[in-house]
């Protein structure tokens, strides 16, 4: 069969034009790399507080802008929210071990299973500066684990958190008391706490001194130990010491309190602020180990004037309270076959804009050193430089957050509940902590 | 035969997601249970976690704790919903609004409902003290104090499950024939004999289907010590019930060969009692 010159000239065009599309189809387009991560509390959808009636961004605009502006990357994000019993760390220590996300936010105790890539040769390429971070904060996630010669970093914070001391003006000033020292000492929290505690000459309300979370008492009972001048970790990390002079101080001091009502019988078995906090009808002086949300509830409420913030208890090495920032960090999976996207993705998570849109959005505070006050002022958030200030002092000992610290705290949180619930002695406490900790937790 | 077969394509979807979701983890725990195991790393082990739990006074602590809230949940629940139920079947008018308010507490999240009860049981400020003081007693410390922590979570139990009892009595007293009221009454029987005699006796396999039901899940009482108590059920481990020391062992300690062996034990002693209560209801049929 013969071709006609016409028609065989409109075949090759034809033939040329599938060419030429096939050739612009997204096959031959740049290739994208896939990198899925799994965090945890990133508020994905665009949100509304119940209580200001305020709207936030959720995180999946910022997901987008990141997929629009690299497009060479395609990242595929997923959050576990913080509430779920089993949630968080099972899934991403499931996705670990089993290679389905590439970036994990998880917890630190996890590098241990030497599942995450050493970050070592990209901050070093990049020159990345880990100095931008919060003190200590990034030096905790540099470990070894077995089989390693020396310590890589493995994991970076992404988030920072800490604990401060607040306390009611108002109280004070019924009771002719002086207001909290900037840095308070074991010794003042235990006279001022002695003298608010009872009846209020001005109003005649019961008032009590101290409000102690006797249900998550693990960190600020250590902070205790470490005022005391107490080491309750010894060998790297790896054996309790909770029968010291130090531990026993910190359990008397509880006890002591607790026995004169100064601290409320309630607390023994509590979790959060006691009722009425940050509220006009308070009557508790002083909360211990309050956490950052006071900054947000004390300028909704108006009551910015009224409550006061110190730091936590300094130590003798200069630290004072849990070292917020390393607890749950991020890391890159020994399993990922996208490294070096998924590097980029941390980097990412670590840049002022994320940090930023996540403090303004889901008042997640930023880990970036310098920019915790400056960004807090300009939000007119009070008590930014005590924030800022405190953030600085974590102390290293306990964000390490070992073995001891971490399992241990469920044996630390019992004990103390017992001790507040004036059911065992300061003694006898030491010796469940220590005897516990050995035989549940080091088995 | 053969032209039966195509009936067990109608049963295999609900008898893949039990083989999946039921009896795989069953399988998977009861290995688990002979292993030292992190997920991360697993040894087999034998015996050793069973060696091990029996002398774990944490848990027996916890075993403790779990029978005395179930015991007491049963001792309070039954007789009170029986006797409400009983009442809420005499009555002509009202029946339903009623029914809907008893049953209301059993349809409430646990969590939240939790969270509310921690405020009426507050030493200083809770409703349950109020009262006590207003009729002139002193408060207790409830929550707070391990010698009445347990009796509040009992209360709590009672105020939740109560409509649930009270529900499944008043269909058992349905149940219940007329005219064996009506001849009792021709031979001269009171309201107590009636009661004693007739309605007790013929609400036996509602009793003891209660009581396995609420044996299984009191066993299985977790949220509301969760909330009180975090998982080591504070104030000093006086509300810790198995599955809150499951949860700890596994979810908080990263020992998932004792998590495993404890909810074993739990498996076992569930059945145990299942398997008596049956017995004697088929034996009383």
């Amino acid at each position: 069969m013969k071709i006609s010159k016409q028609v065989k000239g409109k075949l090759i065009i034809f033939i040329l034009c599938m060419v030429m599309l096939g050739l612009t189809s997204p096959a031959f387009a740049q290739q994208k790399t896939t990198v899925k991560a799994m965090m945890i509390g990133f508020q994905m959808e665009d949100w509304i507080d119940p209580v200001t009636g305020t709207t936030f961004n959720g995180f999946s605009r910022m997901v987008e802008k990141f997929n629009a502006e690299r497009p060479n990357i395609e990242l595929k994000f997923t959050s576990i929210p913080w509430g779920a019993l089993i949630g968080p760390y099972a899934k991403t220590l499931s996705a670990l071990l089993g290679g389905t996300a590439d970036v994990i936010q998880t917890r630190i105790v996890y590098i241990q299973t030497g599942q995450f890539e050493p970050l070592d040769e990209y901050i070093e390429k990049d020159n990345y500066d880990l100095g931008k971070l919060i003190a200590h904060s990034a030096k905790v996630t540099r470990q070894k684990v077995a089989g390693d010669k020396e310590a890589h970093q493995y994991m970076l914070p992404i988030y920072a958190d800490a604990r401060l001391i607040a306390y009611d003006k108002k109280i004070f000033d019924d009771y002719g008391v002086a207001y909290l020292s900037h840095k308070p000492t074991m010794d003042e929290l235990r006279e001022k706490g002695t003298k608010l505690a009872g009846t209020n000459p001005v109003t005649g309300e019961k008032t009590y001194g101290l409000w102690f979370e006797g249900n998550y008492s693990a960190w600020a009972f250590l902070t205790y130990v470490r005022a005391f001048g107490g080491i309750p970790i010894l060998e790297n990390g790896s054996r309790p010491n909770f029968t010291s002079d130090a531990s026993l101080k910190a359990l008397r001091w509880l006890y002591e309190l607790r026995e004169k009502e100064v601290i409320p019988a309630k607390c023994a078995a509590i979790s959060g602020d006691p009722p009425g906090w940050l509220s006009k009808d308070n009557k508790h002086a002083i909360r211990l180990d309050h956490n950052l949300a006071i900054t947000f509830l004390a300028k909704e409420r108006g009551l910015v004037e009224r409550f006061g913030v110190s730091l936590n208890v300094l130590n003798k090495w200069g630290y004072a309270g849990l070292l917020g920032a390393s607890d749950v960090p991020a890391g890159i999976a020994k399993l990922s076959e996208n490294k070096d996207a998924a590097w980029e993705v941390l980097k990412w998570l670590l840049s002022e804009e994320v940090q930023r849109f996540r403090f303004d959005n889901n008042r997640v505070f930023p880990v970036l050193e310098k920019e915790i006050s400056q960004w807090m002022k300009e939000d007119n958030l009070p008590y930014a430089d005590v924030i800022a200030e405190q953030m600085k002092l974590g102390d290293p000992l306990i964000g390490n957050y070992t073995k001891v610290i971490t399992e241990g705290r469920m044996v630390i949180r019992s004990t103390i509940s017992k001790l507040l619930a004036l059911d065992i002695t300061p003694e006898e406490a030491a010796e469940v902590i220590q005897q516990e900790i050995m035989t549940k937790v080091i088995l | 035969m053969r032209k039966e077969r195509h009936w067990y394509l109608f049963v295999a979807p609900a008898l893949g997601l039990f083989l999946l979701f039921i009896l795989y983890p069953l399988v998977w725990n009861f290995y688990l249970s002979f292993t030292k195991s992190s997920l991360i790393r697993t040894t087999w082990v034998g015996l050793f976690q069973y060696v091990r739990i029996a002398s774990d006074r944490t848990l027996l602590n916890a075993l403790y704790n779990t029978l005395y809230l179930t015991f007491f949940n049963l001792l309070t629940q039954l007789p009170l919903a029986l006797l409400i139920a009983t009442l809420l079947n005499e009555i002509k008018y009202a029946r339903t609004p009623f029914r809907i308010i008893y049953f209301l507490p059993y349809v409430t999240s646990i969590v939240v409902a939790a969270i509310i009860w921690t405020y009426m049981f507050d030493p200083d400020e809770g409703i349950f003290n109020w009262f006590l003081r207003l009729l002139g007693f002193k408060g207790l410390l409830w929550l707070s104090h391990p010698s009445t922590s347990k009796l509040s979570v009992v209360i709590f139990n009672l105020w939740h499950w109560l409509g649930y009892q009270i529900l499944i009595y008043l269909a058992g007293l349905q149940t219940i024939p007329p005219q064996l009221y009506e001849a009792a009454e021709m031979d001269g029987a009171n309201s107590l004999q009636k009661f004693s005699k007739i309605t007790i006796p013929l609400l036996k396999p509602t009793t003891v289907f209660l009581v396995i039901t609420g044996t299984i899940g009191g066993m299985q009482t977790f949220q509301q010590i969760y909330m009180f108590g975090t998982a080591v059920g504070n104030p000093g481990r006086s509300i810790q019930t198995v599955v809150a020391y499951i949860y700890e062992s596994g979810w908080v300690l990263q020992h998932f060969g004792i998590g495993a062996t404890a909810a074993v034990l739990l498996f076992l002693i569930i059945m145990a009692i299942t398997v008596v209560n049956v017995k004697f209801l088929i034996r009383e049929k």
